[in-house]
């Protein structure tokens, strides 16, 4: 268990403790952008805490990956340490689920996150989020000799908390975001692919309509080849076809009837 | 070589004049030593441009850089009228750099970025203590100020640290401008940062809390719309039951000296200056209130004032280690001046009392103030004296 090295004597104010303790507990858990998150984070560790310094780090997506820098306050971000390092304390604040205070230039040097050339005495670092696998750490910095006492801790605490919910409800926001993007996804595929088949009945009942075709037993004279119709007359055979079929007729002459007229004509035997 | 200073003032009504003669008064005051900066402050009366010129030929080239304002503030005395003049020439070690940008109002926090990225490579030396004085002209009340003060607090990093204000006159009404060169920028903003010696910024105002604390129910920006759940005027006038002559006419005048606090850990309160009733009985403040964030009202009397402001310039001194105060830079609130009135210089002679009465002193009356001390980032103040002061040498260094 790391040093706390907790200030004593600090000058009891209940008023200002709990306004400051309502003001980060009220800090809205929902309908809250990332950057709107880390903005209102970091200004009330500056505000409230005092502190000169403030760092949030954040494992992308749901944990997965090395933690990177997410923002900075009282510092160019360009200047803070862009991963975090793999260390004892971060991974100390992870398994005690609360806040840890680091005291000393030399405890806050090894952290690694700030220049050196800043000269910070006290480090605060918080989990944010749940004990043993929180997605966001809340890092702080005081560079005056001013240790963080127990108020601090607890407020700090209280503002970890805070983030890891609202970092919660946004992840759940967008994973809803993303599964109902997935399901429009779907939706829009299958009305295509509903389109697509009405496109094809509507073709086929066309090309159906195109086709008229005769059904069941049609009465034929043998010899004359008259078909008899619904109505009982016998009609001729181009008549009927024209009236129940799409088909034109033409006429023409086969080779065999064309050759027994040419005899008729010409009187062969 | 130690740093020189020389201070000059003028009440001359001729604008090329009082700009001439300030700055002749103070460059003579460098004993032979070229001035490498002028800051001056001037009150509105004086046409900006005829100022500048008169300046111009008086500063030897020196970078001149400063800000209209209702009231000057130099050793001893505030002047309505007139102007004040800072002419600086740095000792071994300590060196001065100055930058402008314009376009603030549109984004204020590109320009603070833009205005420090200006003065690399300079700043490029995150180890080193610097003290910064930023000015910003009038122009979108004190939010655009705040969003500034945030960006260039995090770009100059937590070895700067911050003194200034905002330009405004006593009316609020006339624009007022960044003074650069010899150009007068309304829409401006101006950047002096001195490196290489020892620095010390203190802020305080005097007011105490009195009667509950209150929660802003609702807000927007600067405007408080709900104080404990019910109209914001209503609330705040019935804390002061016994002050039965308040009303939406007479509040700009009551809420001078009872403005609301955000309290900090540790007990400190970061003042709010409500300085209007809008039609729906929302307080207009000069900042933004967080919604959700607890106030109390406050209230102040002019030896708690004065005392404030001795505090202040006691912190910054502490700051130095011991090492002398070669300049002190003085921003306090409009409102101070507008409630103090003649006793208003009762504050800037506990000023100088406490740095030492032969310490160079210059400042101005501002709306808004900047304080970024060693204990705490850089944060929007009203109702505020800051105070910045430099050293040649740091703290356990040869001089």
């Amino acid at each position: 268990m790391p040093e706390q090295n907790v200030a004593d004597g600090e000058a009891p104010d209940e008023v200002t403790e709990l306004s400051a303790l309502y003001e980060i507990s009220t800090i809205p858990t929902s309908l809250v952008s990332m950057e709107d998150l880390a903005s209102l984070g970091l200004d009330k560790a500056t505000r409230l805490l005092r502190t000169r310094l403030a760092l949030l780090y954040r494992w992308e997506g749901c944990g997965d990956g090395a933690p990177s820098l997410w923002a900075t306050r009282g510092m160019p971000a360009r200047q803070a340490a862009r991963a975090l390092p793999d260390l004892a304390a971060v991974a100390e604040a992870f398994e005690l689920g609360r806040p840890l205070t680091l005291d000393g230039p030399d405890r806050c040097r090894d952290l690694a996150l700030i220049p050196d050339g800043y000269g910070a005495r006290h480090a605060l670092l918080a989990p944010c989020g749940r004990v043993g696998g929180g997605r966001a750490l809340l890092v702080a910095f005081r560079l005056a000799d001013l240790p963080f006492g127990h108020r601090d801790l607890a407020l700090f605490g209280v503002l970890a908390d805070r983030i890891g919910a609202a970092l919660e409800t946004l992840r759940l926001f967008d994973e809803m975001a993303h599964r109902q993007e997935d399901l429009q996804h779907e939706i829009v595929e299958r009305q295509q692919a509903q389109a697509e088949r009405e496109r094809l009945i509507a073709e086929l009942r066309e090309s159906l309509a195109a086709v008229r075709t005769l059904t069941g037993l049609l009465p034929i004279c043998a010899w004359c080849k008259r078909i008899r119709t619904d109505e009982g007359y016998w009609a001729a055979l181009e008549e009927y076809l024209k009236e129940h079929t799409d088909a034109v007729l033409t006429h023409s002459i086969c080779p065999e009837c064309a050759r027994e007229l040419n005899k008729e004509f010409t009187g062969e035997q | 070589m130690l740093t020189h200073v020389g201070l000059g003032f003028s009440h001359a009504t001729d604008p090329h004049e009082a700009g001439a003669l300030a700055t002749r008064q103070a460059t003579s005051g460098l004993g032979g030593h070229r001035p490498a900066v002028i800051v001056l402050f001037a009150t509105p009366d004086l046409d900006p441009h005829r100022l500048l010129s008169g300046v111009h030929s008086q500063s030897e080239g020196a970078t001149v850089l400063g800000c209209c304002a209702p009231g000057v503030i130099v050793p001893g005395a505030v002047a309505r009228q007139g102007v004040g003049v800072a002419a600086l020439a740095p000792g071994r070690g300590l060196t001065l750099s100055a930058a402008h940008v314009q376009g603030v109002v549109r984004d204020p926090r590109a320009a603070a970025r833009a205005l420090v990225e200006s003065l690399r490579p300079p700043l490029a030396d995150a180890d080193e203590p610097l003290l910064a004085l930023l000015l910003k002209s009038s122009g979108e009340g004190a939010q655009s100020l705040a969003a500034m003060i945030q960006a260039a607090g995090d770009e100059l990093g937590p070895n700067c640290l911050l003194v200034g204000g905002g330009a405004q006159d006593s009316t609020g009404r006339v624009p007022s401008p960044i003074y650069w060169g010899t150009r007068s920028l309304p829409d401006a903003a101006a950047l002096l940062v001195v490196r290489g010696g020892a620095f010390g910024v203190g802020a305080g105002h005097g007011y105490r809390p009195v009667g509950p604390p209150l929660v802003v129910s609702r807000a927007r920006g600067n405007a408080i719309d709900e104080l404990a759940g019910r109209s914001a005027f209503e609330t705040y006038a019935a804390q002061f039951v016994s002050d039965s002559g308040l009303t939406r006419e007479t509040f700009a005048r009551f809420a001078l000296d009872h403005p609301l606090g955000l309290p900090q850990i540790g007990g400190e309160y970061v003042i709010r200056d409500p300085y209007a009733v809008s039609t729906d009985g929302a307080l207009l403040c000069a900042g933004a209130i967080p919604e959700r964030s607890v106030v109390r009202l406050m209230e102040g009397d002019p030896d708690a004032l004065r005392a404030a402001a001795e505090q202040a310039a006691r912190a910054a001194t502490t700051a130095l280690g011991g090492a002398p105060p070669a300049l002190a830079l003085v921003c306090s609130c409009v409102s101070r001046l507008n409630y103090l009135g003649d006793r208003a210089v009762d504050e800037v002679r506990a000023v100088q009392a406490s740095l030492g009465e032969d310490v160079p002193l210059i400042g101005f009356f501002s709306y808004g103030e900047i304080a970024a001390t060693a204990e705490a980032s850089a944060v929007l103040h009203n109702k505020t004296v800051v105070v910045g002061v430099v050293a040649d040498s740091r703290p356990g260094e040869e001089r």
